[in-house]
């Protein structure tokens, strides 16, 4: 199952998606689903739910700043930590 | 045609730079729109440009990069975000109509640091004075009309020293001598993307310190919902669709510059330049702006009956393509002492031969004034 990360910009999910990779993460740079941004349209990358924990540390651990998290839920998705 | 004119713009560009570009028009569709592989294939592209700009300029992260349509718009850029009407703003006596005009459309009231042609520490005793009681200072590191180098470095510790922030037009150094965007602290760094760096017409960057006014209001592909524009860089200041195909162009140009190095390509200028001064200076009938040292790119002559455009014709009709007149740029000629004639300039790129100046200089040679 795909988890995603949000970024406030394209540049800077290019940038996440980047690090990730360098860091031997396979993710991709999609746009996000309608019902993700809270703003309108965002992107992320996107991952199978296995790589999240380690994605996670490699970013924290980075420049980038990322958004909301989130994970599947039934048929869809729900905002991690809610 | 012996071009001479890449102040103007570089014509000469490396060869992958309209391979990319004819390329881009063929595969890359707009990024940051839709998420296909044609948009992403955009995006990435976009990506990796942001980059190596950002390497070439030692910044830390590509995110405060800014594609603008030229140096004018970036300056633009520049100008409102730090200037509110009424603010003395410092500036260079060499400055181009792309720092004064936004200046004076903003109100600003202008104090002209002026010192003589190549006079590098009376610019900086210039600045000395001027700068107190400035709210931001806007210098340009090399005069387009006279190719004279500024003493940035000096200029930008004064006002780091003053509390004065910086904006800086690199038009004519991007590319061809080293900038170290952080180490200078100023708050904008405004370059044209068609000159020194080899890209094509109708690219700039624009190199920010922290964030900015927009200039342009509209789309960006991101939080859409939001009806003003986004707090983040780059998305706060592009609006619209990007020059996809003149960023391809653009990236390509970059990394000819930074594979080769710019010390190496200012040698290569700087070859040129020296044979054209030397060469220039022997014909009896030329008054020619010259300083071996603190010249980059560009050299400005009269001729001695004043008439600038006439010779510029004479040599455009003999295939030697320069530029006459003030170059958008009074301020520099009042400066210099050459308002009333303007000048005629000739202007190297790393894609000048030497051949070409000796065959200039030798057509130059047979004219009678």
């Amino acid at each position: 199952m795909s988890v995603y990360i949000l970024f406030p910009t394209l540049l800077q999910a290019q940038g996440g998606n980047k690090l990730l990779s360098e860091s031997g993460i396979p993710a991709q740079v999609v746009k996000a689903p309608r019902q993700m941004g809270d703003k309108g349209c965002a992107y992320g990358v996107r991952m199978s739910e296995r790589w999240l924990d380690r994605s996670l540390r490699v970013l924290d651990a980075g420049p980038i700043r990322y958004g909301r998290i989130f994970v599947p839920e039934g048929d869809g998705f729900r905002e991690a930590g809610t | 045609m012996i071009y001479l004119d890449s102040a103007a713009t570089s014509l000469r560009k490396p060869a992958a730079v309209s391979r990319a570009v004819r390329r881009a028009l063929r595969q890359c569709a707009s990024p940051g729109r839709g998420a296909y592989p044609a948009a992403m294939r955009a995006a990435d592209m976009v990506f990796q440009c942001r980059e190596e700009a950002a390497a070439l300029f030692h910044m830390d992260s590509p995110d405060h990069v800014i594609f603008t349509q030229n140096a004018t718009h970036a300056l633009n850029i520049a100008v409102y975000s730090v200037v509110v009407p009424g603010m003395r703003v410092a500036v260079s006596g060499y400055e181009h109509n792309a720092v004064i005009r936004p200046l004076v459309a903003r109100g600003a009231e202008i104090r002209v640091a002026s010192a003589p042609l190549f006079d590098r520490e009376g610019m900086i005793d210039a600045f000395r004075r001027v700068l107190p009681g400035a709210g931001a200072a806007v210098c340009t590191h090399v005069s387009n009309v006279f190719g004279f180098r500024l003493p940035l470095r000096e200029i930008a510790a004064l006002c780091r020293e003053e509390g004065v922030p910086l904006i800086v037009d690199a038009s004519q150094s991007a590319g061809v001598m080293d900038i170290d965007f952080p180490g200078l602290d100023a708050v904008f760094c405004a370059m044209p993307g068609h000159k020194g760096l080899l890209g094509p017409q109708g690219t700039g960057l624009l190199l920010c310190r922290g964030s900015a006014e927009p200039l342009l209001y509209g789309g960006t592909g991101s939080q859409s919902e939001r009806p003003d524009m986004p707090e983040d860089l780059p998305d706060r200041l592009e609006a619209g669709t990007l020059n996809v195909c003149g960023v391809a162009g653009l990236l390509e140009g970059i990394r000819y510059i930074r594979r080769n190095g710019t010390e190496k390509l200012a040698e290569r200028e700087a070859v040129c330049l020296t044979l054209l001064m030397d060469g220039l200076a022997r014909i009896p009938w030329l008054r020619v702006f010259s300083n071996g040292t603190e010249q980059i790119g560009a050299v400005s002559m009269i001729p001695s009956d004043g008439n600038c455009e006439a010779l510029a014709e004479k040599l455009a009709e003999r295939g030697v393509a320069v530029r006459a007149g003030l170059h958008c740029a009074p301020l520099a000629h009042t400066t210099a002492g050459t308002l009333s004639t303007g000048t005629l300039r000739m202007s190297v790129s790393p894609f000048t031969s030497a051949g070409k100046i000796r065959n200039t200089l030798s057509r130059m040679e047979k004219f009678k004034n």
